[in-house]
């Protein structure tokens, strides 16, 4: 069953902490970088993934939904990821399209009920306005 | 007496040429950072990185350039490939040009480097007079942006010499307020 992203819903990407995604600003601040999110489509359905966070929380609670869309996962390199939480207000009032896309299970990874897309061409500045939109939340307890 | 008057003549005979003059600099520059400390310690926010280090930021950061070529394809955890070779070369010969260092504030300078989703690298670099991010594609192209406040694309060029002209050239005063 498909699930339309509002304004009101929130988009999760993992953001490897190695090597580390986070730069100093101009005030000197912490902020994520916008290679993130930067993507060039080659098919229309060619996007950013992402997980629904809403989704997950009909799941369970939020720390299981964020470690369902993100702390469990490790990279090759076997590096763990930090949670970048974006409210999907920010890419659908930039004219992005975001879209419910459930993956299957597969040889490596479960079924993920939460996948989604943000789909569109994403240009320099809008994925500087993105990367600044979102939080980064990072595992408490391992 | 006659020894106090003796050991600088002796030391003097030993000393490398220009010895004296690199420790007269290194004095200079000694007091001339603790004074910049010192008076950019009036805004806290700025005071975080003072006094600069420019051979200590590029060598961090050519160091972690490096290590993108030991990242395995699916770094990122969405599958991405491998970072090239090409750019990896790129963007270190980049920052070991001395022009490089005139896109970057004297002052508090943050340059940071991150591998991209398409094999390419990118550098961001903060602190001055606007934020500039360069892309290195996989074959090793740059390109050379300057953002403004709403992180609006002010100009792009694809050389190092064309950007610091322009950046030279810009006047975050007049580009912000019109």
């Amino acid at each position: 069953m498909s699930y339309l992203i509002t304004p009101e819903n929130h988009l999760i990407r993992r953001v490897p902490k190695q090597p580390s995604h986070i730069a100093r600003d101009a005030a000197g601040q912490l902020s994520l970088t916008s290679s993130v999110f930067k993507y060039a489509p080659v098919t229309p359905r060619d996007g950013v993934s992402v997980d629904v966070l809403e989704i997950w929380l009909t799941l369970g609670s939020q720390e299981q939904a964020l470690h369902e869309a993100v702390f469990r996962h490790v990279t090759a390199s076997g590096a763990g990821c930090v949670a970048a939480v974006l409210p999907a207000a920010v890419p659908l009032s930039e004219g992005l399209n975001c879209v419910h896309d459930p993956t299957p299970a597969n040889g490596h990874e479960p079924a993920n009920p939460a996948h989604a897309l943000i789909l569109g061409l994403i240009d320099k500045p809008l994925a500087r306005k993105l990367a600044k939109a979102c939080v980064l939340v990072e595992q408490t307890t391992p | 007496m006659t020894l106090t008057l003796e050991r600088p003549q002796r030391e003097a005979a030993t000393r490398p040429l220009g010895a004296d003059y690199a420790e007269a600099l290194q004095r200079q520059s000694r007091h001339r950072n603790v004074f910049i400390s010192w008076s950019w310690s009036i805004i806290p926010e700025l005071a975080a990185e003072s006094p600069p280090n420019f051979a200590f930021l590029r060598e961090r950061e050519v160091a972690k350039i490096r290590s993108f070529a030991a990242l395995p394809s699916n770094w990122d955890s969405y599958g991405a490939p491998v970072i090239s070779p090409l750019a990896i070369q790129s963007a270190i010969e980049l920052m070991q040009q001395p022009a490089f260092i005139q896109l970057l504030p004297y002052y508090t300078p943050h340059i940071a480097a991150f591998p991209l989703r398409n094999g390419g690298i990118q550098l961001d670099l903060n602190g001055g007079k606007a934020p500039m991010e360069i892309e290195i594609a996989p074959g090793g192209e740059r390109e050379y942006t300057l953002f403004g406040p709403d992180e609006e694309v002010l100009w792009e060029v694809p050389t190092l010499a064309h950007a610091i002209q322009l950046y030279q050239d810009f006047d975050p005063v007049s580009a912000y307020l019109g």
